[in-house]
């Protein structure tokens, strides 16, 4: 039997190679983010001050939208291919595998968009000093909506409305993670330390890394009977 | 070789029979059937017949934990004592009606993923093993081909290809197979009868849902018609009755 590190392990490399042969899933989900962030200079207009405002916000959102379109591919191929079945059925450790799984989702649709924001940062025109405050904001809260998204699609796998379904169960649970992620930037430019909100983003990405394997495992017990 | 065969002899498999008690399936609302009673030990094979729709596929589901039974016990045991559900799906192989393999990647990598999860691979085991195991079922020549570009017969070769490692390693003492032959030419089928009766002689045991007649030549064969178990249909009105003992007395 796999001892849960190998588990994870090996569905870690699974997943990657996969996402390797099938690059337009991760490009997808980068070249939204990069698009629907470009679009706010364009419908605002060129007011700095006004970017400034709302660039870290409007960062943040784009990020949430683009995590939740990576969201109904988690399990749906596998679903689909009995490859979901067949991990179920093999008696490994399941919880290790679906973290492997979202980490590897993450490092596909996750991690770019926190590499990719501040050249982002710089269309909002966003002071140079709180590009890492965002970074690290995104960096901490990103898993954490991977990781919700992830129990919500196990939930909803193998319904019709499911995708739709994600977007209703996972929006709401998102918001402290917005509120804190945007409110980390607003913080460190009203001259405050972002620490509290950045430490509040760490703790949730802890909690939720432990307990989503675990729940979305569960779920999908259910989901493929 | 060393360090894979003393990874191996860790595994201990925990298998010597299983027993459905009293077993009852429903899909939706519908009965598929009740009252089935199966024992299977170390050596035998348990075939499953009947129609389409009559529950084969559902049974080998729910043995495995893929789907809930509505009643009955089932028991696998390892001398005398019973085992755990998740211990018993370490002792299994379970291979369903999908073909369970990637499209993208290559034949040898799936078996090298589906070999992992059946624990019949060690991590970075030498690929000679892999490239063995497809030589054996024919596939040398198709081994970095992607999955999707072989034929539905060739991916129910690559799933021979799986049990023949699980053969080899001996780590999954119980089998269960849907419909192991449905895409297989006659050579193909040959080759997992063969597979089978490996197995069986090696004290494995199989359950086979299928349509063609399994015939090996070793262990007891247990044959159960899943229509035999069928629910008896329930009259719904007098008049149902009474057209039923019309035909009764017809007859």
């Amino acid at each position: 039997m796999m001892d849960p590190s190998q588990a994870f392990m090996w569905s870690l490399r699974r997943d990657l190679g996969l996402a390797l042969r099938r690059p337009a899933d991760g490009l997808n989900v980068l070249g939204f983010f990069v698009l629907a962030c470009s679009m706010f200079p364009l419908a605002i207009g060129p007011q700095r001050e006004w970017l400034m405002r709302i660039g870290a916000g409007a960062i943040w959102v784009a990020a949430l939208l683009a995590v939740m379109m990576a969201l109904p591919r988690l399990f749906e191929h596998d679903h689909g291919d009995g490859t979901l079945d067949a991990m179920v059925a093999s008696g490994q450790p399941l919880a290790a595998i679906v973290a492997g799984k979202i980490m590897a989702a993450w490092l596909v649709a996750g991690l770019p968009l926190v590499l990719i924001t501040p050249l982002l940062a710089m269309a909002f025109s966003l002071p140079v000093d709180s590009i890492p405050i965002l970074m690290a904001a995104l960096l901490l809260g990103t898993p954490v909506l991977m990781c919700i998204g992830a129990i919500a699609s196990a939930l909803t796998l193998g319904l019709k409305a499911g995708p739709t379904l994600v977007t209703l169960l996972c929006l709401p649970l998102y918001v402290p993670v917005l509120v804190f992620g945007a409110g980390a930037v607003e913080a460190h430019q009203s001259g405050l330390q972002g620490w509290a909100h950045l430490a509040l983003l760490a703790a949730g990405m802890l909690l939720a890394g432990l307990v989503a394997p675990f729940v979305a495992s569960l779920a999908l017990r259910i989901s493929v009977e | 070789m060393t360090r894979e065969a003393a990874a191996l002899d860790a595994i201990e498999i925990e298998f010597d029979g299983l027993t459905g008690q009293d077993l009852a399936l429903s899909r939706g609302d519908r009965r598929l059937f009740e009252h089935l009673h199966f024992k299977i030990e170390a050596g035998g094979l348990l075939v499953l017949l009947g129609p389409n729709g009559c529950g084969k596929s559902s049974l080998l589901r729910a043995l495995i934990g893929l789907a809930p039974l509505q009643s009955g016990q089932l028991s696998g045991s390892r001398s005398g004592s019973s085992i755990e559900p998740d211990a018993l799906r370490r002792a299994t192989l379970f291979q369903g009606h999908a073909s369970a393999c990637k499209g993208e990647l290559s034949a040898m990598e799936n078996l090298a993923l589906s070999a992992r999860l059946d624990d019949a691979l060690i991590d970075r085991a030498p690929k000679s093993v892999l490239s063995d195991a497809l030589a054996v079922v024919g596939l040398s020549r198709q081994r970095d081909i992607e999955a999707r570009r072989l034929s539905q017969g060739q991916r129910q070769r690559l799933h021979l290809a799986r049990l023949a490692l699980a053969l080899r390693t001996q780590t999954r003492p119980l089998w269960l197979m849907d419909e192991p032959s449905a895409a297989l030419d006659d050579a193909g089928t040959a080759l997992l009868l063969q597979l089978l009766d490996t197995h069986l002689s090696r004290g494995g045991a199989a359950i086979v849902a299928t349509h063609l007649p399994i015939s090996t030549t070793r262990g007891p064969r247990t044959v159960l018609n899943l229509q035999d178990f069928a629910p008896k249909r329930h009259a719904r009105s007098v008049q149902a009755e009474m057209a039923e003992s019309a035909c009764a007395d017809g007859s």
